[in-house]
C-alpha cells in the first residue's frame, strides 16, 4: 500500500476515533451536568482533529471543528456550563464531521459538503451567540477557502452572524433562499441516506434518541461508506499496542525454548531433528526480528508531514519558512511516536507562527527573509532527542512577564525574582500564550502546556533555550524506554554488559607483549595512546566491583574507545562478545541512583545483561565531558574520529586461478548459499527462485576470463553466492568459496589492473588480495558494453556513503490514483524516496517549496488536468536548479509528433506506463549518469 | 457479617521461620528460584534482576532489607508483586496457605516490633497459635526508592 494512503486512513481512523470520543463526552456532560476536564478534553480533541485536517488539506473539515472549538473555548476558560442548544449544535456538527471524513474515503470531496458546513456553523454561532450574548465572534482568519469569499474581507468588523449568511447567500442558489439560521432545514441533500432523509435531519448523535436508537442510525448511515472502507484498506489493520506487547512477550518466551531445543538437540545425532531445529530455529529468529520491527518506525513517518504542514502554514501566515530535517530514520517505538506526534505538531506550528517573523521584520533585522526551521533527531546519552530550532525572533522576557501577570499566573513582584530560565519556563504554563492575536495556526495556548503534559506522560523532558531576536531552540528528550538500539556486548567479572553502540569509537585489542601498543600510567592513571591522542582508561572491574586487580602491563587487554559529547575515553573489559539488537528495559524506580547503568535488557539466551551508561561512567569516573574544546581541538578529536571509523571491510573468497579476490562488505547485500538443484536456466543465464523474484547467477570466473566453467561444477552440494543490489535490482555472484570477512584500513594498490573489473590489489596477511569491481561487471553483463574503466575505490566509497545517508529523490506526477500508486511502490521498494504530485501545476509548487532539497529524478504523465506534463516540463527548464535533471515522461501517447514535441518541451526520454523494468533501468541509467 | 468484619484474603510465606503475608490482589504470581542477574553498587538487598517471561523483575531479600541477619535457604520462592507498573519479586524461605482473615483480629504493628521491620508493615493478624506481619509492598518501594536517591545525593557530595 501507498504510504499516503497509509496515512490518510490513519488521519481518518484517529479522526472517527476522535468523534465518538467527543460525542460520548458530549452526551456525558448533558446527563451529569459538565465537568472541567471533560469539556478540556472535547476541546484539545478538536482542535488535534483541526490540526490534522488542516493537515491533509480538508479544509472544510478543519473549518468546522475550528468553529466548535472557538464556541467551546468561552465554556472552557470562564468555567460556565455548556447550554443544551449549544450541545446539540456540536452533536450536528460531529455527524457532519463524521460523514465528511467518510467522504474522503469516497474521494467524495469537499464541494458536496459546503452547503452543509456553512450552515452548521451559522447553527453553531447562532447558538454560542445566544449563550455568551452579542459580544461573541469568532477570530478572524478563517481558513483560505473561506477567504475566496469576498465576505470576509469586506465584512471585517461585522458579526460572524453576518458574514455568515452572507456566505450563504453567496453560495445558495436562489431557489433555496438564504435560511434565517437556526431552523433545521432542507436545502442539503445527503447523498448517502436519502431514504433516510427524515432520520438524518436529527444528529446522529442527538441526544434525546434513546441509545438504541442512536446505534441503530449510527449503522444506517455508516452503512455505505463502509462497504467502501473494506474494499481500501485492507492492507493494514489496526492493532491494539497491548497485543503487541504481549507477542513481544510470547516470541520472547518462543526464542527461550528454541534454544533449549537446540541444545537438547546437540546431544542427539537424528538428521530429521537436525534438520527440523535447523527450521525452527530460523523461523523463530525471523519472527522475533518481524515482532519487534512492527513496533518500530523511523520518526521520519511523523516527520516527514511536516514539509507539507510547513509550506501550508507558512502560505496562510505569508511567511517564508524553509523546513531541514535531519536524523529522520532515528527508530523510535511506536508508542513513543504515536505521543510525540501532537506535540512536535503543535512546536512546529507555534515556531511558525510565534517564532518566524514576517519576511519584511526580518529584513529589517538584517536576517534574510526565508524563515529556517530545523527538525534534528538522534540518539543522545540514552535518549532520543528531538531538537525543534527556528531562526526566529526568540523569546522576550518582558512580554512574557507583563503577559503572566495579565493573566494573573504570578504577580509583579514575583516577577522580580525570577530567573530568565525561569521566566521562559513560564509559558509551559497552562492557558499562556504571547502571540497578541490569537490566530487558527496556533491554537490559544492549549500548545505549551499540553506539549509539556504530554512528553512528561512518556518519561520524556522537554528544554527551551532562546536568544532574544535570534533563535529558539525547543529539545525534546524521549527515553529510550520502548527503543531498540544496536549494542556491543562485553565481558567484566564474569557478568554481561551492553553498550550501546552510538557511543562506540573503536574496539583495540592489545596482544601480550604488544610493544608497539601498550598502557602507559601517568601518574598513576592508567593512560593509552591511540594514534598519538592520550585516552584516559577505566577497568570496567573497578567501576561495576570496586575491586580492581589493577592494570598490569604486557597482559592482553581489551578496550573499548567510547565517546561523550567532544572527549573520548578507554574502558577495559575482560571480553568482547558480539554486537546485537537489545530492547532497552528501564530498571526499577529504586535503581535509578546507579547512574552507570541505564537499563537492563533480555537476551536471546533469556538471561538478563545491565546496559552501561557511557556518560554516567565517565561522571562516575571523574572524566571531564564538561572541558572546554577550543574550535581546533574539536575539529582535531572530530578528524581523530574519522581515521578511527575510516576502515573498509572486505569479503575474501577464492576464485579459479587460486587467487583470493574481494568486494567491499558494504556492497554486499547477503551471502546465500544455494542448493545446486535449486539453480535453474533461463537462456544462457543461470538463475535462481529467491525471495519471491528470480535472482540471476553470474559467475566471476566467466566474467574476469578465469576458466569456461562455471563454479557449479567445482563446487560439491552448495553454490556460495554473494547477493549484490544495483539499480533496485539484486543480482546473485557466483564464487567458488567464501573465506572471510576482513577489515583492512589501507588504501587499494591500483598500480596493478591485469584486466577490465579489477580494481586493485590489497596486502591481507602477506598476500595479495584482488578487488573485484563488482558493480561494474554487473553492469557489464546487464547492458552488454565492455567495461571500459573501472569504478575506482573512492567513487564505491562515495555510492555507498550516499546509498546509506541519502536516498535518491523522485518526483513523479499524475493525475491517475492507480498509477501514482504503482509507479511509487516499484520505485519506493527500489530504494528511492518518492514524492507525488496529481498534476503539473502541484509538482511545481511542490519543487517550488522544497527548498534546499533537490529531486534527483522527475517524472510526469503527459496528460493531466490543470497542468498538463509539456508546459510542466517547459516551466521546470526554466528553474536553473532543474535545467538538467533527468525528465521522464510516462505515458501512453507512442505516436512520433508526440515524443518529438515530449523532447522539445524538455523531456529526456519517453516510456510506457505499466512496465516497471523498464522505468527502473531508466531511472538508474540516468542517475548514473547524472551524478 | 457487619461492616466491623471484613475479610481479606492473603498470600502467606515465611521469613527466617516468622509468618508474613501479602494481600493476594498485589500478588501477581508465585514462582521458585529463577536464574538471576546481579545489579552491581545496588543496596544488599537488592539480589538480581530476573528474566519473568520477558518482563524484568527485581528481586529483593526480604530478609535483609529487614535486616534479621538469618541465614537464607539456597533456592527461595519468588513472590511476584506489581507495583505502580514495576515487577518486584520478593525472596521468601517458604510458601504457606492463602488464608482469609477477619479484621476483627487485625492488629497495627506494636512499638516494640524494630524500626526497620516495622515501617513496613501495615499490622498484625492473629491467628491460633501464630501471627501474621502484613507487609505494604507499596511501603517497601517507596521507602527504598527514596532511600535509593538519598544515597545517590551523598554519593554527589562526597565527590
Amino acid at each position: 500500500m501507498n504510504t499516503m494512503d497509509g496515512v490518510l486512513n490513519e488521519f481518518i481512523s484517529e479522526g472517527e476515533e476522535i468523534l465518538h470520543r467527543v460525542s460520548d463526552l458530549l452526551q456525558k456532560i448533558e446527563k451529569g451536568g459538565s465537568t472541567k476536564e471533560s469539556i478540556g478534553a472535547i476541546y484539545r480533541d478538536v482542535h488535534t482533529l483541526k490540526g490534522n485536517s488542516q493537515l491533509f488539506g480538508f479544509h472544510k473539515i478543519a473549518l468546522l471543528s475550528h468553529v466548535m472549538e472557538a464556541v467551546l473555548d468561552p465554556i472552557r476558560k470562564l468555567d460556565i456550563e455548556i447550554s443544551p442548544r449549544l450541545i446539540e449544535c456540536c452533536l450536528g456538527s460531529l455527524d457532519l464531521l463524521l460523514r465528511m471524513l467518510k467522504g474522503v474515503l469516497t474521494n467524495e470531496q469537499d464541494q458536496s459538503f459546503e452547503k452543509e458546513v456553512i450552515r452548521w456553523v451559522g447553527l453553531l454561532v447562532d447558538a454560542a451567540t445566544k449563550q455568551y450574548g452579542a459580544s461573541f465572534r469568532l477570530n478572524k482568519d478563517m481558513p483560505a477557502w473561506l477567504e475566496n469569499h469576498r465576505a470576509i474581507a469586506n465584512n471585517k468588523n461585522d458579526s460572524e452572524q453576518q458574514i455568515i449568511e452572507e456566505v450563504v447567500a453567496i453560495q445558495t442558489p436562489p431557489q433555496l433562499a438564504p435560511q434565517s439560521v437556526p431552523q433545521p432545514d432542507s436545502t442539503s441533500v445527503k447523498p448517502e441516506t436519502k431514504t433516510h432523509k427524515e432520520d438524518e435531519e436529527k444528529p446522529v448523535f442527538h441526544k434525546k434518541i434513546s441509545p438504541t436508537t442512536v446505534e441503530i442510525q449510527q449503522t444506517q448511515s455508516a452503512q455505505p461508506a463502509e462497504a467502501i472502507n473494506t474494499n481500501q484498506i485492507d492492507t493494514s489493520i489496526r492493532v491494539p499496542v497491548p497485543l503487541l506487547d504481549k507477542l513481544m512477550n510470547l516470541v520472547g518466551e518462543l526464542v527461550l525454548i528454541r534454544n533449549q531445543f537446540l541444545q537438547y538437540r546437540n546431544k542427539h545425532e537424528e538428521s530429521e531433528l537436525l534438520s527440523l531445529s535447523k527450521n525452527l530455529d530460523v523461523v523463530t529468529s525471523d519472527l522475533q526480528t518481524e515482532v519487534m520491527n512492527t513496533r518500530m518506525q523511523p520518526i521520519g513517518s511523523v516527520l516527514g508531514k511536516f514539509q507539507r504542514m510547513v509550506r501550508d502554514v507558512s502560505r496562510e501566515l505569508g511567511k517564508k519558512i524553509d523546513l531541514t530535517l535531519e536524523g529522520s530514520e532515528t527508530e523510535l517505538d511506536k508508542t513513543l511516536l504515536e505521543a510525540i506526534k501532537d506535540p512536535i505538531t503543535h512546536l512546529v506550528r507555534n515556531s511558525c507562527d510565534h517564532g518566524i517573523e514576517f519576511p519584511e521584520e526580518r529584513i529589517r533585522t538584517g536576517k534574510p527573509d526565508n524563515g529556517h526551521l530545523l527538525i534534528r533527531s538522534f540518539h543522545e546519552g540514552g535518549q532520543v532527542v528531538i531538537e525543534i530550532s527556528d531562526d526566529g525572533r526568540g523569546l522576550d522576557s518582558k512580554k512574557i512577564i507583563a503577559k503572566a501577570i495579565e493573566k494573573g499566573i504570578l504577580t509583579a513582584e514575583q516577577s522580580q525574582r525570577m530567573q530568565e530560565r525561569e521566566i521562559f519556563n513560564l509559558i509551559f504554563m497552562p492557558g499562556f500564550t504571547t502571540a497578541n492575536q490569537v490566530s487558527s495556526v496556533s491554537g490559544r495556548g492549549v500548545g505549551m502546556d499540553v506539549v509539556k503534559t504530554n512528553i512528561a506522560k512518556v518519561g520524556g523532558s522537554v528544554e527551551l533555550s532562546t536568544i532574544t531576536g535570534k533563535s529558539t531552540t525547543i529539545r525534546l528528550k524521549i527515553p529510550l524506554t520502548l527503543a531498540i538500539v544496536p549494542a556491543l556486548m562485553v565481558k567484566s567479572g564474569g557478568e554481561k554488559f551492553a553498550i550501546p553502540q552510538v557511543k562506540l569509537v573503536q574496539l583495540v585489542r592489545i596482544e601480550k607483549n604488544d610493544t608497539q601498543n601498550k598502557i602507559e600510567f601517568l601518574q598513576g592513571s592508567p593512560m593509552f595512546r591511540l594514534r598519538d591522542v592520550l585516552l584516559p582508561l577505566i577497568d570496567l572491574r573497578n567501576v561495576v566491583h570496586k575491586n580492581s586487580t589493577g592494570i598490569k602491563q604486557g597482559d592482553v587487554t581489551n578496550i573499548v574507545i567510547l565517546s561523550v559529547e567532544k572527549e573520548y575515553f578507554g574502558l577495559i573489559v575482560d571480553e568482547i562478545l558480539d554486537t546485537t539488537d537489545i530492547v532497552v528495559k528501564p530498571l526499577s524506580s529504586f535503581l535509578k541512583h546507579l547512574i552507570m547503568f541505564s537499563g537492563a535488557t533480555i537476551l536471546g539466551d533469556g538471561t538478563i545483561a545491565l546496559i552501561l551508561d557511557v556518560i554516567g561512567i565517565a561522571t562516575t569516573c571523574k572524566i571531564n565531558t564538561k572541558k572546554n574544546l577550543t574550535d581546533e581541538q574539536h575539529l582535531k578529536a572530530i578528524e581523530q574520529r574519522k581515521l578511527f571509523t575510516d576502515t573498509q571491510e572486505f569479503l575474501l573468497f577464492e576464485l579459479d586461478n587460486g587467487v583470493i579476490h574481494s568486494i567491499p562488505l558494504c556492497l554486499i547485500n547477503r551471502l546465500e548459499e544455494f542448493s545446486i538443484k535449486d539453480i535453474e536456466q533461463t537462456g544462457d543465464q543461470k538463475v535462481v527462485r529467491y525471495r519471491g523474484t528470480i535472482l540471476p547467477i553470474l559467475s566471476l570466473n566467466q566474467i574476469l576470463g578465469y576458466s569456461k566453467k562455471s563454479a557449479i561444477s567445482v563446487a560439491k552440494e552448495k553454490l556460495p553466492v554473494l547477493v549484490i543490489q544495483k539499480s533496485g535490482k539484486l543480482y546473485g555472484v557466483e564464487v567458488n568459496e567464501i573465506q572471510d570477512i576482513v577489515t583492512i584500513d589501507q588504501q587499494i594498490d591500483d598500480s596493478i589492473r591485469d584486466r577490465p573489473g579489477i580494481l586493485g590489489n590489497l596486502i591481507h596477511q602477506q598476500k595479495v588480495v584482488a578487488v573485484v569491481d563488482a558493480l561494474g561487471l554487473i553492469e557489464q553483463v546487464v547492458t552488454g558494453k565492455p567495461l571500459t574503466r573501472s569504478t575506482t575505490i573512492e567513487e564505491i566509497r562515495t555510492m555507498n556513503r550516499e546509498m546509506k545517508n541519502k536516498k535518491l529523490k523522485i518526483l513523479f506526477a499524475d493525475d491517475v490514483v492507480f498509477f501514482r500508486r504503482h509507479v511509487s511502490k516499484v520505485l519506493t521498494d527500489a530504494g528511492y524516496d518518492i514524492t507525488l504530485a496529481e498534476d503539473g501545476k502541484r509538482a511545481l509548487e511542490i519543487i517550488d517549496s522544497s527548498g534546499s532539497d533537490h529531486f534527483n529524478v522527475i517524472i510526469s504523465d503527459i496528460e493531466m488536468p490543470n497542468m498538463d506534463g509539456l508546459s510542466f516540463a517547459r516551466e521546470l527548464r526554466k528553474r536553473p536548479k532543474y535545467k538538467t535533471t533527468p525528465l521522464i515522461a510516462l505515458t501512453t501517447r507512442f505516436r512520433d509528433k508526440d515524443i518529438e514535441d515530449g523532447m522539445k518541451a524538455g523531456f529526456d526520454t519517453y516510456l510506457e506506463k505499466l512496465n516497471p523494468e523498464k522505468l527502473l533501468s531508466a531511472v538508474s541509467s540516468m542517475i548514473g549518469g547524472n551524478a | 457479617m457487619n461492616n466491623m468484619n471484613e475479610t481479606r484474603q492473603f498470600s502467606t510465606f515465611y521469613i527466617a521461620n516468622l509468618l508474613y503475608g501479602i494481600d493476594v490482589m498485589k500478588v501477581q504470581e508465585i514462582t521458585k528460584a529463577l536464574p538471576m542477574t546481579r545489579v552491581p553498587l545496588a543496596p544488599g538487598y537488592v539480589k538480581g534482576l530476573i528474566n519473568l517471561r520477558g518482563q524484568i523483575s527485581t528481586a529483593i531479600q526480604l530478609s535483609d532489607l529487614f535486616e534479621l541477619n538469618e541465614k537464607t535457604p539456597d533456592e527461595q520462592m519468588n513472590v511476584v508483586c506489581k507495583i505502580s507498573d514495576i515487577l518486584v519479586s520478593f525472596l521468601v524461605d517458604r510458601i504457606g496457605d492463602v488464608m482469609e482473615l477477619e479484621s476483627k483480629n487485625f492488629e497495627p504493628a506494636p512499638d516494640t516490633v524494630p524500626e526497620n521491620v516495622r515501617r513496613y508493615i501495615e499490622g498484625v493478624y492473629m491467628i491460633p497459635g501464630n501471627l501474621i506481619s502484613v507487609i505494604d509492598v507499596e511501603r517497601i518501594v517507596e521507602f527504598i526508592t527514596k532511600t535509593g536517591n538519598e544515597n545517590q545525593i551523598n554519593n554527589t557530595i562526597n565527590q
